[in-house]
């Protein structure tokens, strides 16, 4: 039985990375067979890479822009610097270091390893604060974590040389080395990418409450992207000390960050080839404007020495990139994508899959229940002490007109919203209010507005849900060909390679419901399946619900307003209004309640 | 005592200035959803047309009503050509484009004027100092806080008595629910980015106070760092929280000034920062933020 998707796609990884070691192979080419200052600028755009492309592991699958990194980058400097130095020449610049860094030098092996770990385990505790902010204020805080650096750089003299910059470094990293550290981060690049940790990261910045609903952490996810990204940009910054020589704080601050800024965008910032790209337009055309603002005459026009030139030209790159597209040169594509044709990557074999329970062997019986669940918003009572009862194996719905508290029922249920007071149990333990641990608990669910991981696969958005429990529940091969089975009656297979946003809204629909069984789940909770659906799609639905109880043995809540499809479907209703729950019993004494029909016919809602 | 009263005084003045350059972005924030990289270059501007005009021999009082005429017109114009394109893109786009407009504008005052730092002249009664029961108060800083109590004091009575102030809270509350009302966002928009350049203005205005009227074309770099720190740790969207954070950060760098060993004076802005993400670690949505619930 194959896997739904590959953990890890090893031919996409190793055709990208063998496509973009080409141009580095050209340009460590020239610089070797040059020298000189042409040798030296293609060496220093390959220190970039290794920049942008550790900028890219974090920005581009978390979605939050980070100026911090080159902060990392200016640490693994000073640090490897400082560690490779040796202490006669370090005497002179800063005797008085503290820690008696001038009195012992490591080389610069050593040196550069040390560096990148001491900077690693800062980031990561840093990481701590800011993986937990997330958005645009962990922008900000990445900001502050750049100029902290800079100011300590510029200001602490007796360790870093102050303003001056630190010399002295032994020469070391050769071209050919920078190269080889070039493919290696390129490599790690691409893997993150496509890997589970990667695939989550990008889950979270697509949708924070459908990647916590999946079971994602999203503080969790972003750390490790951020640590292991602030190792890359640590390790950039140590090559360009041990190949200039000399640094100052300069060298890493805001001339450094508008480059790589450009750099990284104007290529794509979720594309790992964008992040090639980038580095080669803007390091060209920077060239080509510091020439230009040299001075230059034109037939009768002489055009005078311009500083600023090359500033322009960066800051029009990045305006001109955000103006229109937003998404770069490349968007989220990769270099292979024009080379490899996309197949059905996935073999799915419904045949072996019948009838195979998720949980394991035996059948398991659980109930999942609301136990006086209350909710109040400010003052206003949403929710008022209701009790609701699923067990395994059954379907129940829940109905009422809109604003009845519904959604927020199902919020609370699936651990989205805490309840004001009440429980959630499953038997007799109770499950705490969060969407990781209901997931965990096997409480899994939709969304009325779809939510999903727009910009992924169809099969990553499956995998990453699969993931996070898959091997935790009895049967891990079983249970995904119980999910295969669903793929396939849900018409999927045809398009996991497709971007979940590109699919029609039926399809969406279906795979948001795919997705939250690829949980794994005892229960399911789904918020309007057939909303906006024809018919036809509403009867597919249909039986694919009844198939999740009947076949698999998990307790279905369903809330839909439709209300032929519903009370054909579910053995038990359960109606609510004004918050409250103003009736339980089978469809037929529903169709034939006073109440209900009060309540429905009184709201004006169908 | 008494050095402690000066610092007071010194501190509150200082604070005041950030308030308004965190209050200025907060209301673009709020309205537009843009987190405006460029606001520093407002300060920049505005300082460069006070110095232009009273080079050309006009008076101080006049040259700077220049500058912050200069000041909200850049800003209207900014938001005309660079960011309504990018309006509605998620608020990363918007940043990295505000991000490029500071470096362009940047370069181009380098290009016309200069890359060196030059001198306002200004009201030579501005640098000296009275002396208030045995206190000595230098003037700017009096001054300062006073122009600055003042236009916030403006500013609070503009967002709760008018209309527009209405609309602007309005705005920073829920943006959507404000545009469902069928408030003109157009409309909102370009004051809000007006207001953000006139207090940008009076911000360069008293920075040049301050700082004896030197000027360079980086000059609103710091201000407008420290101002985007002030409106993270007072909390995003919330506009008394701009202001209440911009007076922290006043304070922490007067304090720090005053009572840090020589040597580690210079460490002033890393310290303060780092502190910052130390408040952030306890509350991470910043002292006046509210954690902002999706609807499900």
């Amino acid at each position: 039985m194959k896997k739904v998707a590959k953990r890890l796609d090893i031919k996409r990884v190793v055709i990208r990375s063998v496509l973009l070691t080409i141009p580095l192979t050209i340009a460590v080419l020239v610089a070797t067979g040059t020298g000189g200052s042409i040798s030296r600028l293609i060496t220093v755009a390959m220190i970039n890479l290794i920049i942008v492309l550790g900028i890219q592991v974090f920005t581009g699958n978390t979605g939050i822009v980070s100026f911090g990194h080159i902060g990392f980058a200016a640490l693994g400097a000073y640090l490897t610097g400082i560690l490779a130095t040796e202490p006669d020449v370090k005497g002179f610049r800063i005797p008085d270091a503290p820690f008696g860094l001038s009195k012992f030098s490591l080389g610069p092996v050593l040196g550069l390893l040390v560096a990148v770990l001491i900077v690693t385990v800062l980031a990561f505790a840093l990481g701590t604060v800011i993986s937990r902010i997330g958005g645009i204020s962990a922008t900000m805080v990445t900001l502050a974590v750049l100029i902290i650096v800079y100011t300590v750089m510029n200001d602490w003299v007796a360790f870093s040389g102050g303003a001056e910059g630190f010399f002295g470094i032994p020469v070391t990293a050769s071209p050919v080395l920078v190269f080889i550290f070039a493919v290696f981060v390129l490599v790690i690049a691409s893997v993150y990418k496509e890997s589970i940790p990667g695939l989550r990261a990008q889950a979270v910045r697509e949708d924070e409450l459908a990647a916590r609903a999946m079971g994602v952490s999203p503080p969790r996810t972003r750390l490790w992207s951020w640590t292991l990204s602030a190792a890359i940009a640590a390790t950039g910054g140590g090559l360009l000390a041990l190949f200039l020589g000399s640094i100052t704080p300069r060298d890493f601050y805001l001339k450094l960050t508008f480059a790589t800024v450009a750099m990284l965008f104007v290529g794509g910032v979720q594309s790992v080839s964008g992040a090639v790209i980038g580095v080669i337009l803007i390091t060209v055309g920077n060239e080509i404007f510091r020439w230009l603002s040299n001075g230059f005459t034109i037939g009768a026009i002489t055009v005078p020495q311009n500083p600023g030139m090359t500033d322009i030209f960066l800051g029009l790159v990045i305006v001109v990139t955000m103006i229109s597209r937003g998404s770069g040169l490349m968007g989220s594509r990769e270099v292979e994508d024009f080379v490899i044709k996309t197949k059905k990557s996935t073999h799915v074999d419904i045949a072996e899959s019948r009838k195979t329970s998720f949980i394991s062997e035996e059948i398991v019986s659980k109930t999942l229940r609301a136990d006086s669940l209350s909710k109040s918003f400010g003052g206003l009572l949403a929710v008022k002490s209701v009790n609701l009862e699923v067990e395994t194996g059954r379907v129940v719905g829940l109905i009422g007109p809109n604003g009845s508290g519904k959604s927020t029922l199902l919020n609370m249920l699936s651990g989205v919203i805490p309840p004001t007071s009440g429980a959630v149990l499953i038997d007799s333990n109770e499950v705490a209010a969060s969407s990781e641990e209901a997931s965990r608990e096997g409480i899994a669910r939709t969304f009325q507005n779809i939510r999903l991981f727009g910009d992924l696969t169809v099969a990553a958005n499956i995998q990453i849900a699969l993931d996070s429990v898959g091997t935790k529940r009895a049967n891990p091969v079983k249970a995904e060909a119980a999910v295969s089975s669903i793929i396939s009656k849900l018409n999927l297979t045809d398009v996991l390679d497709r971007k979940a946003n590109t699919l029609p809204y039926g399809l969406q629909r279906k795979l948001e419901i795919a997705r939250a069984m690829a949980l794994m789940p005892n229960f399911v909770l789904l918020d309007e399946p057939v909303a906006g659906m024809n018919e036809v799609e509403s009867a597919e639905i249909a039986d694919v619900i009844k198939m999740l109880a009947e076949d698999l043995g998990v307790g279905v809540v369903v809330v839909d307003h439709d209300l032929p499809f519903i009370l054909n479907l579910c053995s038990k209703m359960f109606v609510m209004e004004s918050g409250k729950l103003i009736f339980s019993g089978t469809p037929q004494e529903t169709r034939q309640n006073e109440a209900v029909i009060a309540a429905y016919l009184g709201s004006g809602s169908n | 005592m008494t050095e402690i009263i000066q610092q007071l005084v010194n501190g509150l003045s200082l604070g005041a200035t950030y308030s308004l350059v965190a209050l200025g972005l907060a209301i673009v924030f709020t309205t537009f959803g843009l987190i405006n990289f460029a606001h520093g270059e407002l300060i920049t501007i505005t300082s460069y047309v006070t110095y232009g005009l009273s080079v050309l021999g006009i008076p101080w009082a006049v040259a700077i009503t220049g500058g912050l005429f200069t000041a909200i017109i850049s800003a209207i114009l900014m938001e005309r050509i660079a960011f309504r394109p990018v309006r509605g893109k998620p608020p990363t786009t918007s940043l990295l484009t505000s991000f490029g407009v500071s470096l362009i504008l940047q370069a181009l005052i380098v290009i016309i004027v200069s890359p060196r730092t030059k001198t306002v002249q200004q009201w030579s009664w501005l640098g000296g100092s009275d002396i208030v029961g045995g206190l000595v108060f230098p003037r700017y800083q009096v001054i300062t806080l006073v122009v600055a109590l003042i236009a916030l004091l403006a500013m609070v009575f503009t967002l709760k008595k008018t209309n527009i102030g209405l609309e602007i809270r309005g705005a920073a509350e829920d943006l959507e629910g404000v545009r469902l009302l069928g408030v003109r966002s157009g409309r909102l928009v370009v004051v809000a980015f007006a207001v953000s350049g006139l207090l940008a203005g009076i911000a360069a205005v008293l920075i040049m106070a301050r700082t004896g009227g030197s000027i360079n074309p980086h000059m609103g770099l710091l201000p407008m760092l420290s101002a985007f720190v002030a409106v993270v740790l007072g909390g995003f969207g919330s506009l008394g929280g701009a202001v209440l954070g911009g007076f922290i950060l006043g304070f922490l760098e007067v304090s720090l000034r005053a009572w840090l060993p020589q040597s580690a004076v210079g460490l002033t802005t890393a310290i303060i920062f780092a502190i910052v993400i130390l408040v952030l670690r306890i509350k991470p949505s910043g002292i006046m933020g509210k954690v902002i619930e999706e609807k499900v």
